[in-house]
């Protein structure tokens, strides 16, 4: 606290101030909660897999899931407010980033060649009579490809400023509570990523041959990044239209024009993610659920931790 | 059908035109009784639409008889569930009247919701005129019917009724059992004066000038040492909050001695002066001047203005015949303050509804069917993002000038805070005793 009052402009020392005194819980935060969950479901997953490469990932997942729980344990049992609770947002949306590479390539290396692809693609087949990402490419030109691309691209700089000024504006309860949904939604997405491991339809062989996408700078731009974050997995849920509708829709009543403003962007990663190839019909839909049900889960998650304090 | 088609254009109309409307008391209305609304009359056919708007009944409303004689508004108020009375000021006489209060006595007996306006027409004068005693009649036979009627008084409180995205609240009083009432009081103008008290505890009246400092000071009392909310983000029960300190300080002006209020107005035209002559608004003298909030308006607003600008301007474009057409109307036609919001309302439905389909029609035959559905969404949504952009901008514009003010000044900051702090004591104290 005496280094927080010394760097700390007086607005934010306050609330952290304000946030020392409060009481505490005997109950572990249901946001770290999910996080230790996701991390040994995580990690177990990959120890009871026979492939080599899935149970060293394994293995990393089980060391991160021990170092959280002691975390977690011990922000639990101290009397005061650790400094955990202190970082707790910033740190639980550097974790689920992080996650995001490891937890995907953890899924499909358990699973070796033995996705749920032909799964997927056969529910978007009984879900619209078609293969979607076929389909589309009647009407797909460089030009517009390039345009979806941008819209896939803006999604990385649209998340991290969107959930950086969500939670910095967000105070005390607000901000708990929009931490705690967003760590569900994401949370439920790595269960999809877990059990139903998948590349999407870009990798997928299927009967009919898909023609070579042809971009510009910033469909390159996206393929690089892909490849470069360890090629494609986590399919199943869409969390790229999943985060984006999460956040677009949990600013609508906070921030009515950020929330407008933010639905063409939503719009355009919806097209970006089937005309790219990177994801089946029914990851969207499925996206799509887990935003609009995780705010008001996340709700009663942390007004039921907040009644036990 | 009708009726919910009207109420929804009226919802949308009133959206567009005010920037937020609060409603204050809808607790106090019961749901299962027939309920008469009092209110005060402001706003012309803006305050029937109001009450419809935010009333979860339908409600019906009464206007004066000469209305009928345009068969365009006989058609609109036949729609809106609108009954008429005769007024004495129309050189009618209200020999007629004992129908139509014998109807709407009918209405309330059976659980119906009526709203009327007692002061008899709209006005801005800032106090309550004299009221008429039509609506105790209707309740005092409403009462012989049925023991399951109730009135409502009802203040409505525009805080710049004719300027286009200004704010409203509506509060609503505690029921008013008129059977309850001694039996001195159970009579037509004992009613009538005990509706008007009940009316003048809501309603804020401001006259014209002195209301420029009254909202001022209110502004100042409320935002004592609150740091201002970040600009965009809802602010909780901040306008009801606003009308009641600008109803207190509205009062207290009347019962203060014009010594004591001089002094306050010299204080605070000594505290403008402070800051530079600039019109700093009273509740951004508290703005803390930190970098990391400082950093954070920027990256916010500066978002806003690249992702929502392009947006903005394209509903601004779209937008403009329609907008500039209804200005055109309301210049033309509204006679007084009172009627600016009315016929812009009135006016500005089929101006911007025509305006949309000349345009998805000019878009169906350069560009095809196809294109016309998603241009037909574009419209109302990029109309929605140029409404809120601009306020959202104005809202910005003031925050920077209050920062610059202040980070200017910045050896008078803290005499500017401190001076404003004992102000705001000093009027607490006073208006303390004005309510003792």
């Amino acid at each position: 606290l005496v280094i927080c009052r010394e760097h700390l402009p007086a607005s934010a020392y306050t609330r952290v101030m304000a946030m020392a005194q409060e009481r505490k819980s005997a109950w572990p935060h249901p946001a770290d909660l999910l996080l230790v969950g996701i991390l040994w479901t995580a990690a177990i997953k990959g120890l009871v897999s026979s492939y080599p490469s899935a149970r060293e990932l394994g293995w990393l997942h089980a060391a991160f899931a021990l170092f959280m729980t002691g975390v977690v344990a011990y922000d639990t049992s101290t009397r005061q407010t650790s400094w955990w609770s202190l970082v707790r947002p910033w740190a639980i949306v550097a974790w689920m980033f992080t996650l995001y590479s490891t937890l995907g390539r953890l899924s499909v290396a358990a699973v070796g060649d033995n996705t749920f692809d032909p799964v997927l693609a056969r529910i978007d087949e009984a879900l619209l009579g078609f293969d979607p990402s076929h389909e589309v490419q009647r009407f797909v030109t460089p030009r517009s490809v390039e345009v979806f691309a941008i819209a896939y691209a803006w999604f990385i700089p649209y998340i991290h400023l969107a959930l950086f000024l969500n939670l910095e504006s967000r105070g005390g309860e607000n901000r708990e509570r929009f931490l705690t949904a967003w760590t569900l939604l994401y949370a439920l997405s790595f269960l999809g990523y877990l059990f139903v491991p998948a590349f999407g339809p870009g990798a997928f062989p299927r009967e009919h041959d898909h023609t070579e996408l042809q971009g510009g700078f910033f469909f390159q731009l996206v393929q690089d990044s892909v490849a470069v974050s360890g090629g494609l997995f986590g399919v199943f849920p869409s969390l790229h239209v999943g985060c984006s509708v999460f956040l677009c829709y949990s600013d609508w009543n906070r921030d009515r024009l950020r929330s407008l403003m933010y639905i063409p962007i939503v719009l355009g990663i919806y097209g970006a993610t089937i005309v790219l190839r990177y994801h089946y019909v029914i990851d969207l839909v499925a996206g799509t659920l887990l935003a609009f049900s995780t705010p008001s889960i996340g709700r009663w998650l942390y007004t039921r931790w907040e009644s036990r304090r | 059908m009708i009726y919910r088609f009207i109420s929804w254009c009226a919802r949308l109309a009133l959206a567009v035109f005010f920037r937020r409307v609060d409603v204050v008391g809808i607790e106090h209305v019961p749901r299962d009784k027939g309920v008469l609304f009092v209110s005060n009359h402001l706003n012309a056919f803006v305050d029937a639409m109001l009450l419809r708007v935010v009333l979860p009944r339908p409600v019906w409303l009464t206007a004066k008889e000469t209305l009928k004689r345009n068969p365009m508004m006989r058609m609109l108020l036949w729609a809106t569930r609108t009954l008429t009375v005769q007024r004495r000021e129309d050189q009618q006489g209200t020999s007629g009247n004992r129908a139509a209060l014998v109807q709407l006595a009918s209405l309330l007996a059976s659980g119906e919701q009526i709203a009327i306006f007692p002061e008899g027409f709209s006005h801005s004068e800032g106090r309550l005129r004299p009221f008429k005693t039509g609506a105790a009649r209707i309740a005092l036979q409403a009462i012989e019917k049925s023991d399951q009627v109730v009135v409502v008084p009802v203040g409505l409180v525009y805080l710049q009724k004719s300027v286009f995205r200004s704010d409203i609240v509506v509060r609503f009083g505690p029921v008013i059992d008129v059977s309850q009432l001694p039996a001195d009081k159970r009579e037509p103008h004992a009613l009538t004066a005990y509706f008007q008290s009940a009316v003048s505890a809501l309603a804020v009246p401001l006259s014209p000038e002195r209301s420029e400092f009254v909202r001022w000071v209110a502004e100042l009392v409320i935002s004592d040492g609150i740091v201002p909310r970040r600009i965009g983000e809802a602010r909780d029960n901040y306008l009801p909050r606003y009308v009641e300190a600008l109803e207190r300080i509205s009062t207290g002006y009347d019962r203060l001695d014009a010594g004591r209020v001089a002094d306050i107005q010299d204080r605070v035209l000594r505290l403008h002066s402070l800051t530079g002559g600039a019109q700093l608004a009273a509740s951004e003298l508290f703005l803390p001047l930190s970098w990391w909030r400082v950093a954070i308006f920027v990256v916010r607003e500066l978002e806003v203005l690249l992702v929502a600008g392009p947006i903005a301007l394209l509903g601004f474009l779209n937008h403009l015949p329609a907008y500039l057409g209804t200005r055109a109307i309301v210049a033309l036609t509204a006679k007084d303050e009172d009627h600016v919001a009315t016929n812009a309302v009135f006016f500005g439905l089929p101006c911007f509804a025509f305006c949309y389909l000349a345009q998805s029609a000019a878009v169906a035959a350069l560009w095809g069917l196809g294109w016309v559905v998603a241009y037909a969404v574009a419209l109302p949504y990029s109309g929605a993002v140029v409404l809120l952009f601009r306020d959202r901008m104005m809202d910005s514009r003031r925050r920077l000038a209050s920062f610059f003010a202040l980070v200017s000044n910045r050896p008078r900051r803290d005499q500017v805070q401190e001076q404003a702090r004992a102000l705001v004591r000093d009027i607490k104290d006073l208006l303390k005793e004005v309510s003792q």
